[in-house]
């Protein structure tokens, strides 16, 4: 399958969806103005991606600084889609500030929501 | 006597005086515009990295909603659409809170939804709103929908009173919806 990325603008994070190399990445600010269908083709891709054409190790990167509530549930939404789909080797980071208290409990709430995806929090 | 949606704009201010002043139209543009001259407000203001998330991530939810809801919402070019509204911050230096006021019209059939949002958040501890926010993302996603009601829910977790809501009828099927936020 054809990798996807995508450039970080004001609005809209820089995203690297490589399906050769397993690597999915959400890097910048997420609030565009149509945020459910800025994220519909990266959905098509995932679905694709997690059934059945993953890489042997797949690293999914989440490094978002401000997003909008739509963008908490594609992000609850692409986690979901991760959990019920196939994969091999797994590793989730969600990188957040350590001087910012919601970056944590961002992760709190999607670790304890997808416990099988073992998402690793990371300071930055 | 209804007031005139051309003059609805945006500004920001720090206790009584002006310091950032935009008038126009809400679209795409104005609302990134308007929180990275939040965010260097904030900067400048020293503030910590948490309130300074808060005060941007609602500066743009409060745009978009205003963008998303407004009677006086139509489309542009490429898929965009332009509104017209209010939207305010206030730094309250003495207290080191900041105020976000916003002002728009709507159609006056979403008063009882909004009201309805809001209410059900009332008394819940900040525990509570985060596994509220869970069920509704969960059930979002089950019945496909598109996150109805985290905004609400993503405010009154950041703000330090409840949600202020007030409704003013400008004139039929009309109302000027105006939300106050503490942070």
């Amino acid at each position: 399958m054809k990798n996807m990325k995508l450039e970080q603008t004001d609005n809209s994070p820089n995203v690297i969806l490589d399906s050769l190399n397993g690597l999915i990445e959400f890097e910048g600010k997420s609030y565009p103005e149509n945020t459910f269908e800025f994220y519909e083709p990266i959905n098509s891709w995932l679905n694709e991606y997690f059934s059945g054409n993953c890489a042997n190790k797949t690293v999914v990167n989440f490094k978002l600084t401000y997003f909008n509530s739509s963008t908490t549930q594609i992000i609850f939404d692409i986690f979901d889609t991760i959990c019920e789909g196939e994969y091999e080797e797994l590793e989730v980071n969600w990188f957040y500030d350590s001087d910012n208290k919601n970056g944590y409990e961002d992760f709190e709430d999607y670790s304890d929501e997808f416990p099988d995806l073992n998402i690793n929090a990371v300071t930055y | 006597m209804a007031r005139n949606i051309e003059n609805l704009n945006i500004f920001v201010k720090v206790d009584d005086g002006d310091v950032y002043n935009f008038s126009g139209k809400i679209n795409e543009q104005s609302i990134i515009q308007s929180a990275k001259d939040v965010e260097e407000i904030l900067k400048f203001n020293n503030a910590n990295a948490t309130k300074l998330q808060d005060v941007y991530e609602l500066t743009v939810e409060m745009m978009q909603n205003m963008l998303n809801y407004s009677v006086d919402t139509r489309k542009i070019e490429n898929n965009k659409r332009e509104s017209t509204g209010t939207f305010r911050v206030t730094y309250i230096s003495s207290d080191r809170i900041y105020i976000l006021e916003s002002s728009n019209f709507i159609e006056s059939k979403d008063k009882e939804l909004i009201e309805e949002k809001v209410k059900i958040l009332e008394g819940l501890d900040d525990k509570e709103l985060r596994k509220f926010a869970r069920k509704k993302m969960r059930a979002s996603k089950d019945n496909h929908e598109k996150g109805a009601g985290l905004g609400f829910i993503m405010m009154a977790r950041k703000t330090l009173k409840p949600i202020d809501i007030v409704f003013e009828n400008i004139k039929n099927n009309v109302k000027e919806f105006k939300l106050k936020l503490v942070v």
